[in-house]
């Protein structure tokens, strides 16, 4: 019996809904009861992108890319799919159903009329018909990568009809890469919750109007945005959530005046030389603060969190001027520093705090009560290009912040440079009093060093807690690193050993993985003079780290799972064959041997294949051409 | 998720009866999750038994299994502290959704639908379309009628236009 068709059709938009507007399309053909449920699917989803509009050498590419004759073909091509869309529109229309949602991506090349008056036409039809969600992307000609900062772009942007002001209905209104002009009379998107505009134009009084009178405006993202230079956000009595991507470069101001509002999220992706002046003096209900890229003095910053006192959450990111940071609150739940590069000292005292995470190089403490689970990444490099060479006094720093807590969960050192073996002494008295349960390092090169100290005090530690070490490699310098592992620099290889271990037995996980791709040919080739001692050609040895760890110990390793991952040469998966060999030495000299052969190795997992007390374990592959 | 007006109800119990005549007993706090029953709850209205006459037993016993897992009872005493618990909270309670919803025989999942829509249960009508949904994909039109004993009722010049018609979605 066929119940689908039997559904309301209700059910079967919404199973619809869960489906690719190519998918949806295709059950027109099952039978008559379907076309019909299809053709009145009030989710009207359109992408200029399919390959049978725009062909396959179009399909995916930016108007801005486009070579001369792409650019002469395009409007010809682009017809069909305009076309399409206006049909389908006008068809479900005759229905007289309310429309859901129209979703339309397209590329414009240019947008005057013709084109822009049927924009406005299909906008106009999704209005009539109470559309709820509206969601436009428009790829103008000229509109992407830097040029967005320096064209004068208003011209170059298509224009939304006034009538998206008076879309009554509309709940949604998403918006990318467009102009809203101003209007005289009112707004009336009386139902209008969550706003997002990106890369629109937009001015000052336009946006004021636009966030003042939409009484029911919950949710509003600025992202991208230009045409104005000060924000000015007041009389939105429900808004909730402010966030703001990406200034204007010549934006001078924000002032928000929303009692209402819990969250506020400025971002901005390069970070500002300009202090812009933020003024928040009537929010005092906010509860979340994440500031990124925002050039604060100490003063400025300090004077903006003290207008909150409800504040639950704070992260502060990326501040380049913060120098000091000194928080005292009793509500704080949750707070994240994160690449201040010029923090020098640190004054906190949160007694309720229930998460704390502090990604920077180690500033000095005045004080720090912060009872709660920490994770810390001592950096040398805290942004691009700002780096420091790890000296004593970032040890001595490490070592006071670290002491600082008995709740450290995840410790991590993202170091570059030298770390001379003689500041282990430091470090043995860091991991004398810390007991993260994740302990990684991410290197530029091989330290020996680091890593032992880390794993000797792993495996000294022994209540029976799950710990996890990491050591990743980045085999981007150096040959150190790579010989140790036995691979070569020149193939890019990222590294990530990662053993995860049961402290109190023995380890019990063993995980690789490759990321990225290995080349062709080369990877084995510098193999043979990298690794001398090889006795075989193209032989790798990649678990040589966790078998040193792991014998040095003098432990019993147990091996779960090992996850082979990404092991396809970069021109293509057929050219080369792996041939992926385990082999294990078991405790009391028997040795176990299990192959596994795959034409390619692109994700392998054995799991409990060897289960056991393994003493060392060795994963080879050799390349065998065809 | 109980709701501040719900929570003065929430030793009290609603009384549901299948199709078939089963009585079932659902705390008033489980029982919010249902649009229809939360309205009929503050409307005042839920004295006696409340007769579900589009749910079979089965069904609503399925339906109540999967309200009593997404109810929290002690969501206001127990603190998530971590950012990490949440999210593995999120991920057992997808793997249970997932779970539960693969165990179910295809008329199990069609009797759910209809119920789940009836009751107003907007998380499990969404979880189990995006189950069907899940069957459909990829598929073509011909293996979905076969799945779901579809009838095409298309002359061949019909099918031919439609077709062409949707000729984009087609290549």
């Amino acid at each position: 019996m066929d119940r689908l068709s039997e559904l309301p059709p209700f059910i079967i938009h919404q199973i619809m809904s869960h489906l690719s507007a190519k998918e949806v399309a295709r059950t027109s053909i099952l039978s008559k009861t379907w076309n019909l449920l299809h053709s009145s699917y009030p989710i009207l989803d359109f992408h200029d992108s399919y390959t049978y509009f725009v062909g396959k050498d179009l399909a995916t590419k930016f108007p801005a890319r486009f070579t001369l004759d792409q650019t002469s073909i395009f409007p010809q091509r682009i017809h069909k799919f305009i076309e399409f869309v206006d049909a389908s529109l006008v068809r479900f229309c005759q229905l007289n159903i309310a429309m859901q949602k129209f979703r339309l991506l397209i590329r414009l090349l240019d947008v005057e009329a013709p084109s822009s008056l049927l924009l406005d036409k299909w906008i106009g039809l999704a209005i009539e018909n109470n559309v709820k969600e509206l969601d436009f992307t428009f790829h103008c000609r000229r509109d992407i990568g830097p040029l967005l900062y320096t064209l004068p772009r208003s011209t170059l942007l298509y224009t939304l009809p006034r009538s998206i002001f008076t879309a009554k209905s509309v709940t949604t209104l998403n918006i990318f890469g467009c102009k809203l002009v101003q209007l005289c009379d009112g707004i009336r998107l009386h139902s209008l919750k969550s706003l997002t505009l990106n890369e629109v134009c937009i001015n000052e009084e336009c946006l004021q109007k636009l966030t003042a009178q939409c009484p029911l405006l919950e949710d509003l993202v600025l992202s991208h945005c230009l045409g104005f230079r000060h924000i000015y956000i007041f009389n939105a009595c429900k808004l909730k959530i402010i966030n703001i991507r990406q200034l204007p470069k010549d934006l001078e101001s924000i002032k928000i005046v929303v009692p209402s509002l819990q969250q506020f999220i400025l971002e901005c992706v390069f970070i500002r030389q300009v202090p812009t002046v933020i003024d928040m003096v009537e929010c005092p209900n906010l509860k979340v603060l994440k500031v990124s890229g925002v050039a604060f003095t100490d003063q400025g910053f300090h004077r903006l969190i003290s207008k909150f006192p409800l504040l639950e959450s704070l992260y502060v990111c990326q501040c380049y001027l913060l120098e000091q940071i000194t928080i005292s609150s009793n509500l704080l739940k949750n707070l994240g520093i994160n690449a201040c590069p010029r923090l020098e000292n640190i004054d906190v005292d949160t007694p309720n705090l229930l998460s704390f995470s502090f990604y920077n190089h180690p500033p000095t403490i005045s004080s720090i009560n912060a009872p709660c689970p920490w994770k810390v990444d001592f950096r040398s490099e805290v942004c691009v290009g700002i780096k420091v060479d790890p000296d004593t006094q970032w040890y001595l720093n490490v070592k006071e912040f670290v002491g600082a807590s008995n709740q450290i969960e995840d410790l991590t050192f993202t170091v570059s440079g030298n770390t001379p073996s003689n500041y282990a002494a430091f470090l043995d008295g860091v991991f004398g009093i810390c007991y993260a349960r994740t302990l990684s390092a991410r290197m530029s090169r091989k330290n020996h060093f680091f890593e032992s100290t880390m794993l000797k005090h792993h495996h000294r530690r022994n209540d029976g807690i799950r710990y996890d070490v990491m050591l990743s490699y980045e085999a981007s310098e150096g040959v150190d690193c790579i010989y140790s592992l036995g691979l070569d620099d020149s193939t890019k290889l990222q590294i990530k050993l990662k053993c995860t271990g049961n402290m109190g037995c023995e380890l019990d996980l063993a995980c690789l993985s490759l990321g990225n791709k290995i080349q062709r040919g080369r990877h084995v080739m510098n193999l043979e003079t990298m690794c001398p001692d090889c006795s075989r050609k193209g032989y790798v040895q990649l678990l040589a780290l966790t078998n040193e760890a792991a014998i040095e110990q003098g432990r019993e390793v147990k091996i779960g799972t090992i996850e082979v991952h990404g092991m396809e040469p970069v021109d293509g998966p057929n050219n080369i064959e792996f041939n992926c060999q385990f082999s294990a030495q078991v405790k009391g000299q028997e040795t176990e041997e299990f192959e596994v052969q795959a034409g390619v190795i692109a994700n392998l997992h054995v799991h409990g294949a060897v289960a056991g007390k393994i003493k060392a374990l060795c994963v080879e592959y050799r390349r065998v051409m065809n | 998720m109980s709701t501040p007006s719900s929570s003065v109800f929430s030793y009290r119990v609603l009384k549901l009866k299948s199709s078939d005549g089963e009585i079932f007993e659902v705390k008033q706090t489980v029982a919010v999750q249902s649009g229809v029953l939360k309205q009929m709850m503050e409307d005042g209205c839920t004295e006696g038994e409340i007769p579900l006459n589009n749910v079979d037993s089965p069904t609503l016993a399925k339906i109540i299994e999967w309200c009593n897992k997404h109810h929290d009872d002690d969501v206001e005493g127990r603190v998530l502290s971590q950012e990490k618990e949440k999210e593995k909270e999120k991920a057992d309670m997808k793997r249970w959704e997932s779970e539960f919803i693969d165990a179910l025989n295809r008329d199990e999942l069609y009797f759910l639908l209809i119920g789940s829509n009836y009751m107003n249960i907007k998380e499990l009508l969404d979880c189990a379309a995006q189950k069907v949904a899940g069957m459909v994909k990829g598929k073509t039109p011909e293996a979905i009628r076969e799945m779901f004993n579809i009838q095409s009722d298309f002359t061949e010049e019909e099918e031919k236009a439609i077709r062409k018609e949707n000729q984009w979605a087609f290549n």
